[in-house]
């Protein structure tokens, strides 16, 4: 079969079970040794082991069904070892009256290099893609933690709030907290509301101060602190509002309520004492509606500031209502004057 | 397994080939599917009650039942096997002829469910391909193994996978290698990879003791998939085993040498239905 020999590509002829009865010469070239070498010897000799199996499990089935395979990819071996892939094409035919397959080999060096590149393009792809995801993966990592930061943050300034408008010594409110409570007051209630103020001030502090030193100053105002916020609605609030001088914020309180709760807070504070002696409060109150605007809580306590002047000038430990003479009042105890 | 039998019939695509008869069923290899049987079942056609089915993600079944994780082993195909047959509420006496893999497949349904075969028929099979020196040669060493899933993905597989979208993560869809050739049985990548892998990395050697049921091993004069070597192994360990020796190379002898596979399940099936058979090895030519 000369004619053979003149095709330009590695040819092989093998019996039904796959023998060789000829190898072409370009075949010789592929594989090394003479055709006489290669003569009844399976064709399986030509692959390394993936590839027989690979003809075992898929191109003999293919074959023996359909008589021909076409484009399997195979690496073909040579005597040195060395690995060839090819594309093979297999049809069945005769040769010499005899049932036999007549294999038909391409060198697929090109295809082989085309899709190394191939796969290694897509194989980089795959390592952007990855990467992608882990710096995405980071990224939303650090976004959490800045969450997390964010949300920190915010509780260390409602502390801080918090702590700005609070006295540190009594823990109760300060100005700042009166202001604020009295606005909110004013934008939830209708302008016909009443609205009162206490301002307490305790009578003879610096006395207490230079007799008993400060800390006992600071015991005083402690308890008192505690005494005003027992004595005190829901709604109410006790803020510190200078040194010695305390004011009561009473919601929807008339005139004779805000009456009611000074004579509480005058009983109160007899059970604050010092070394047996009960202390004494002079308060002011103040009661406006809510006609009064953004003015409303500086007229309160310039009224209820007026009222405690004239409560501690008609001898002190009493209570004087901003719109009332301070004979009015009545004085409660006697111990201080 | 919340399978009906009709949703099994149809997912495996079973077809009955003869209508009475004890049942013959037939249980194709890696990289195939029933059709490599129809060599085989005209001679049956009379006496046996013919059962020819396809593996989940081999040809014609239904590949949206493939689950990875239940094919990644080759009890997920012994499975298979054991659902078909109560799908076709068969119980016993079923003559299970296999083919290469299905071999270990078949030992592993005949060890969870030995009462539904009377015999298995294991054509070219191989417990274990990796070579295990100096007990067990399988017949290959792992990088040949490597290299062949390495060749299955430059003949078809690979396409796949260059065409496939670069995703995060390993998976890949079905659907890209659906207009690919069809000339292999299974051309869906990740399902003949799975398969592939569950077939070449299995070692059933510890499974063969287990084993109760009579085997007839037909093993291939020369097939580079099952040495020798490995026919005399699996003969030791099956007891009640018999051996045969075909006088054919290559390693699809129902394909190849159909006579001489019809010969022999014939001469098995008349030999062990009569009383006090008994193991031996034979060389048939």
């Amino acid at each position: 079969m000369d004619e053979l020999n003149r095709l330009p590509c590695p040819i092989l002829v093998t019996d039904a079970v796959g023998r060789v009865l000829l190898p072409n010469t370009d075949m010789l070239t592929l594989v090394g040794h003479d055709a006489a070498h290669w003569r009844q010897k399976s064709m399986e000799d030509l692959f390394p082991p993936a590839g027989r199996i690979f003809l075992q499990t898929h191109v003999w089935p293919m074959l023996l069904r359909e008589n021909s395979v076409r484009e399997i990819y195979l690496y073909i071996s040579n005597a040195q070892g060395e690995r060839t892939p090819v594309l093979v094409n297999c049809r069945a035919g005769e040769y010499e009256h005899q049932p036999c397959y007549y294999w038909v080999f391409f060198v697929a060096q090109e295809r082989s290099r085309f899709e190394a590149e191939l796969l290694k393009a897509r194989a980089e792809a795959q390592r952007s893609a990855d990467r992608l995801t882990q710096a995405n993966a980071e990224l939303e990592a650090v976004h959490s933690q800045l969450e997390q930061r964010a949300y920190n943050i915010e509780i260390a300034n409602r502390e801080l709030a918090v702590l700005s408008r609070s006295d540190p010594l009594t823990g109760l409110g300060n100005r700042r907290a009166l202001s604020t409570a009295i606005k909110r007051w004013q934008s939830r209630s209708d302008s016909d509301a009443l609205a009162s103020v206490l301002l307490i001030d305790v009578d003879h502090f610096k006395a207490v101060n230079d007799q008993h030193g400060h800390d006992e100053g600071d015991r005083v105002l402690v308890a008192l602190a505690r005494m005003l916020e027992a004595s005190l609605g829901p709604n109410d609030l006790a803020v510190r509002y200078g040194g010695e001088e305390f004011a009561l914020w009473l919601p929807s309180a008339d005139r004779t309520q805000a009456g009611i709760i000074a004579e509480r807070v005058h009983d109160g504070v007899q059970k604050v004492s010092i070394e047996g002696m009960p202390i004494t409060v002079s308060i002011g109150t103040a009661t406006l509606g809510n006609c009064a605007g953004s003015a409303l809580m500086q007229q309160l306590l310039e009224l209820s500031d007026i009222a405690v002047y004239q409560a501690k000038a008609a001898g002190r430990n009493r209570t004087v209502n901003s719109m009332q003479a301070p004979s009015v009042e009545r004085n409660y105890t006697d111990q201080a004057g | 397994m919340g399978h009906s039998g009709l949703d099994i019939i149809k997912r495996n695509n079973v077809h009955i080939v003869g209508d009475s008869g004890p049942v013959l069923m037939y249980a194709h290899g890696f990289g195939c599917n029933q059709k490599m049987w129809t060599r085989v079942t005209p001679a049956f056609e009379t006496t046996h009650r013919q059962v020819l089915f396809d593996y989940v993600g081999s040809g014609q079944s239904d590949l949206s039942a493939f689950n990875v994780k239940r094919y990644s082993h080759l009890q997920g195909y012994a499975d298979d096997i054991m659902e078909i047959c109560d799908a076709l509420e068969i119980s016993s006496g079923v003559t299970l002829v296999c083919h290469s893999v299905s071999s270990s497949i078949g030992l592993l349904a005949s060890i969870s469910r030995p009462q539904l075969f009377q015999r298995l028929v294991l054509i070219g099979p191989n417990p274990c391909f990796l070579n295990h020196p100096p007990d067990y040669f399988g017949g290959f060493e792992r990088t040949d193994l490597d290299d062949l899933l390495s060749l299955m993905d430059q003949n078809y597989i690979g396409w796949a996978h260059y065409l496939a979208p670069v995703v995060a993560g390993e998976s890949l869809d079905s659907a890209v290698a659906g207009e690919l050739s069809d000339s292999f049985c299974s051309t869906d990548p990740l399902v003949a990879r799975t398969f592939a892998e569950a077939t070449f990395y299995a070692d059933n050697r510890a499974e063969l003791p287990l084993v109760s049921r009579p085997c007839l091993i037909l093993q291939h004069s020369k097939d580079t998939l099952a040495p020798l070597s490995v026919g005399e192994y699996l003969h030791t360990h099956l007891k009640g085993s018999t051996l045969k020796i075909l006088e054919a190379g290559g390693h699809c002898a129902h394909i190849s040498h159909p006579g001489l596979v019809v010969e022999a399940i014939k001469a098995y099936i008349a030999d062990s239905a009569s009383p006090g058979h008994e193991t031996r090895a034979v060389w048939m030519s």
